[in-house]
């Protein structure tokens, strides 16, 4: 065998190599030791190799060291440390530049991250329950539709024979009436199953949930309330004592108090009480709702088994209810569908979700427009700082060292930028969600910072720093490294390109622009368009005033008398026309619906015999001013026996009764065994639920002759502005009866004002959106135009000395300004056009690719462009020619 | 252009008198053959790599032998440049010289 190098030398010299260079030198090294060994022996041959290996050692190192640090200088910690301190003194050296820069990122980044923070609040975010995606919640599929409710008695045996839960619970909302130091008060309230608790892992910060012992008939009245309405009640600290509460007029005991944080299970609603759903009949006395298997009110949400997904589930639902349905003589087929209930039912986050998502898109467009602004501002940076930059090329920095420069000074700008927008973004998100509204009613979601709105800055604050380097880096690598180093430090070689990419910029930001102002006048468009909609009623003139005879535990004949006092007492007030009870609350979402059948009307296949009704008094179409087609109105002089008369609207005439008279006709509920109603009279459409629904038929019924009174809404028609009226009619309302809680008073206007909240909100977010990207386009645009001023100087000065006007200066200025103001709009129509397509869906009464609006708007934008160039022009008609040639 | 070290003219010039045959060992051998004196290849290897980042030579690696374990040799190349730097070297020390050659050549006596 041949005798090899010492192999520990040639350890020690494989470690002092750089990897690439072991084969050579390892290589020559053997080769002469061989030579070595041939001619000297063995002893001589291994001595040199020591020899060469110990005195190489020190080289070695050093040269592998050299090399690392060369290859790392682009990332070792040292040099940016450097760079993040001299960008920090960059910034601060030119104050305005900074300002305006940081400025437009926090414009930027808090607009999106306001969005972000609905959007987070109200779709993304789960409710604070344990493990909310195990939670399901049970649908039940009727034909094309689904329905959210069942019974009681339904759900006690599906949750007595399910096997892929670990339990099902169920809750509806309601609010109740609970009697405060400070007087009774109508809450946001849910009645739950027993099961409430423990199936959403909810704890309590004092005592304990409601268990299905709480839920037993007989059981002594208790409930949980919510830590909020606790210190309300007993203060703060107070020592949790099992004290009484009385809700709807009945004792209840306190037996819990929730985990801080929770609100129940509807997202946008901030329950403070629990209360066992057996106690139902505290809203409708007399109604045995909870023995009956025929009245759906109850929402259904399981927590799936380990192992077991929605599917194996909902069969494990489906195969009971194959057995259950005949048994109890069910007529409709019901079969089971899952959805995700991290957020129970909640309609909000199905409302707002896709128009948040779309807004979001718009927010970030606008931080596009904001990015540009700290593009521009660097680009021409670097041509200032082009000797700077020359000087640091010819001593050895790269370009790659410059651009990381810039990098780390966009970073420490959006870094600025970030902490700013994340303030400004949560206080401004407080208010845009006043902008958001349930049902009408406001909602309450926990706006804040959390990881979610973090992580969304800080990613967004990021791609805003690569997106403003971008522009300034290539601008450097392309900048011809000797260019710089002129005599006397004259950029000339630089500055127009810079000039070009500013320009570039410029048209950029307002191609976006056109397009988010576009948008934003669709959605305005739309608003003006749906406030014009006839709604039937008498819309300036009414007031509302929402009474719960109900809460008060009147029986049916004082909640008569009491609706009856009431309707009278306002109908005396001063400059009121008229008074009248209704059950549902105009346009106001929400209403009854009944299936109804027509002797001698067949209907379709799938035609939907179920339509809107409302009982009402007979003066509700004065009250409300509701004009009347045909026929009469009911009365109280009808008798309160035989056929039910009732008033249809016109859709219902036409439909049920072509070509003949509806008044006079019969129509009857389906199944129901009581009288038959009778059409007395027929009055014109009115907007039922939404402002945006078609024509459907509905009616009208006495409400004495639809059961027991319930809570519902006194309409007053006044003569003059209902809202000058508003505190007096609270106040007579409340007079009548003490213990009749008066939840809500406003005006119609106000009411149909709630109905649009989600094209408000959407509308209101988007014309801030196109403010600001017009605002910060305006802001590059006047940077550029300074800047091509201050680099035209000469030249400006050459036309002024030559005889130019300084007027005809100044329009080549802002001539400048509007053709890239214009080329920009022109651009922007495309994406305007995809973006108006986007938001069909949301339009109402103008098409996607509306010139108007987009008229209007690049006259916005032409309008803007013409006020930021003002003042670049100006200075430009003024440039003396003798200082400006002169300077050079 | 920078001015070269006396350790990195001879290298370059081993590598010329080397012709196409220049890597570590011969490099080495060439110049202990001429001047008598050692050379470590660790010292000898971080002139090279000064070299090549001035760029005045250039290596390539040659396919694995045998003799060496296995291992390729890194063929060293002079460039342009290279040679230039040398012409100046050799003509700047030239320079200086000038004139003295008697004066140090009586001294020496």
């Amino acid at each position: 065998m041949i005798a090899g190098p010492p192999r520990l030398a040639e350890l020690v010299v494989a470690w002092s190599l750089r990897a690439e260079e072991r084969a050579a030198v390892l290589g020559d090294l053997q080769e002469e030791f061989s030579t070595l060994l041939a001619a000297d022996g063995r002893s001589a041959a291994r001595r040199w190799y020591w020899t060469q290996a110990i005195r190489s050692f020190l080289p070695n190192v050093t040269r592998r060291h050299a090399a690392s640090r060369r290859s790392a200088a682009m990332f070792s910690t040292d040099t940016i440390a450097q760079d993040l301190v001299f960008g920090w003194r960059m910034l601060r050296r030119r104050p305005l530049v900074t300002t305006i820069a940081v400025l437009s990122l926090v414009s930027g980044l808090s607009m999106a991250a306001v969005v972000f923070n609905l959007l987070n609040a109200i779709v993304l975010r789960p409710l604070p329950v344990e493990n909310p995606d195990r939670l399901m919640v049970l649908l039940a599929r009727r034909g094309a539709n689904l329905n959210h409710n069942f019974s009681y008695p339904d759900f006690q045996d599906y949750r007595a024979r399910q096997q892929t839960f670990v339990d099902l619970t169920a809750y509806s909302r309601a609010d109740v009436t609970v009697r405060l130091d400070a007087g009774s008060e109508v809450l946001p309230a849910e009645f739950v199953a027993g099961s409430y608790f423990t199936t959403l892992g909810v704890g309590t910060r004092f005592g304990r949930g409601l268990t299905d012992a709480d839920v037993t008939a007989g059981a002594p009245l208790a409930a949980v309330v919510s830590d909020r309405l606790w210190r309300r009640i007993a203060g703060d600290g107070a020592a949790f004592d099992g004290r009484a509460v009385t809700i709807n007029d009945r004792p209840f005991t306190i037996v819990g108090v929730a985990a801080p944080g929770f609100g129940g299970m509807i997202v946008g609603r901030d329950v403070r009480v629990w209360v066992p759903l057996t106690h139902r009949e505290l809203l409708e006395p007399g109604r045995a709702i909870t023995t009956d298997r025929f009245v759906s009110w109850l929402t259904l949400v399981g927590r799936l088994k380990p192992g077991v997904n929605e599917n194996r589930a909902a069969a494990d639902l489906d195969r009971i209810e194959a057995a259950l349905g005949p048994a109890v003589q069910r007529t409709e087929q019901r079969t089971f569908v899952l959805a995700a209930g991290g957020q129970g039912d909640s309609m909000l986050p199905s409302i707002v979700a896709s128009p948040l998502r779309l807004l979001l898109g718009a927010a970030l467009l606008v931080l596009v427009v904001a990015c540009a602004n700290v593009a521009s501002l660097l680009v021409s940076r670097t041509v200032e700082r082009g000797r700077e930059i020359a000087v640091r090329t010819a001593l050895g920095a790269s370009r790659l060292r410059i651009a990381r420069m810039l990098m780390v000074e966009t970073l420490l700008l959006s870094g600025v930028g970030a902490v700013f927008g994340m303030g400004v973004s949560v206080w401004a998100a407080r208010l845009a969600v006043r902008l958001i509204t349930q049902f009408g009613e406001p909602v309450a979601v926990n706006i804040g910072v959390d990881w979610g709105l973090f992580g969304f800055v800080a990613a967004a604050a990021l791609a805003t720093a690569l997106l403003s380097a971008l522009a300034p880096i290539v601008h450097v690598l392309r900048t011809p490294a000797a260019g710089g180093l002129g005599v006397g430090g004259r950029q000339v070689s630089a500055a127009p390109a810079a000039a070009r990419l500013r320009s570039g910029l410029v048209v950029v930001q307002f191609a976006l622009s056109l397009a988010l102002v576009g948008s934003a006048a669709l959605l305005v468009r739309t608003i003006v368009n749906l406030r014009a909609v006839p709604t039937g009623f008498d819309l300036d003139h009414v007031a509302l005033v929402a009474i719960d005879p109900v809460a008060a535990h009147l029986g049916p004949d004082q909640a008569q008398q009491f609706l009856h006092d009431v309707e009278s007492r306002l109908a005396a007030v001063p400059g009121v026309r008229a008074a009248a009870y209704g059950r549902i609350i105009p346009i106001g979402f929400g209403g009854s619906r009944g299936s109804i059948a027509v002797p001698g009307y067949l209907p379709a296949a799938d035609e939907d015999m179920e339509i809107n009704y409302n009982a009402v008094s007979p003066s509700y179409f004065d009250a409300t001013g509701i004009a009347r087609a045909d026929g009469r109105i009911f009365s109280d002089a009808d008798p309160l026996t035989g056929p039910i008369p009732a008033v249809v609207n016109e859709t219902m005439a036409r439909r049920y009764w072509p070509g003949g008279r509806a008044v006079g006709r019969l129509f009857q509920f389906d199944g129901a065994d009581g009288p038959p109603m009778m059409v007395v009279g027929v009055v014109v459409n009115v907007k039922y639920r939404m402002i945006r629904e078609p024509d459907a038929p509905s009616f009208y019924l006495p409400y004495r002759r639809v059961g027991r009174p319930r809570a519902g809404i006194m309409h007053v028609r006044v003569e003059g502005d209902p809202a000058a009226l508003l505190p007096e009619l609270r106040r007579v309302a409340m007079s009548v009866d003490p213990r009749v809680p008066v939840s809500d008073v406003r005006t119609l206007r106000d009411q149909v004002w709630r109905n649009l909240s989600t094209e408000r909100m959407a509308m209101t977010i988007a014309v801030a959106l196109g403010g600001a990207a017009l605002l910060l386009a305006a802001v590059g645009l006047f940077g550029a135009m300074s800047n091509l001023v201050g680099q035209r100087r000469r030249e400006i000065g050459v036309r002024l000395a030559l005889g130019a006007r300084p007027s005809e200066v100044a329009r080549l200025v802002v001539g400048q300004g509007l053709r890239l103001s214009l080329l920009g709009s022109l651009l922007g129509l495309g994406l305007a056009f995809w973006l108006g397509r986007l938001l069909e869906a949301r339009l109402y009464g103008v098409a996607a690719f509306d010139p108007f609006s987009l008229a209007a708007s690049v006259a916005v934008l032409a309008g803007v462009a013409a006020v930021a160039t003002w003042a670049p022009a100006g200075r430009a008609a003024r440039t003396n020619p003798v200082d400006a040639l002169r300077a050079e | 252009m920078d001015s070269l070290g006396e350790f990195e003219q001879s290298i370059l010039l081993a590598i010329v008198h080397l012709r196409a045959d220049a890597y570590g060992v011969t490099i080495r051998r060439e110049i202990e053959a001429r001047t008598g004196r050692p050379v470590t290849v660790g010292a000898l290897y971080t002139a090279l790599d000064r070299l090549e980042r001035k760029g005045y030579v250039s290596s390539a690696m040659s396919g694995p032998t045998a003799e060496r374990g296995g291992r390729s040799k890194r063929y060293v190349k002079i460039r342009a440049a290279g040679a230039a730097a040398l012409r100046e070297s050799r003509a700047r020390l030239a320079r200086m010289w000038d004139g003295l050659e008697d004066d140090l050549t009586r001294s020496r006596s």
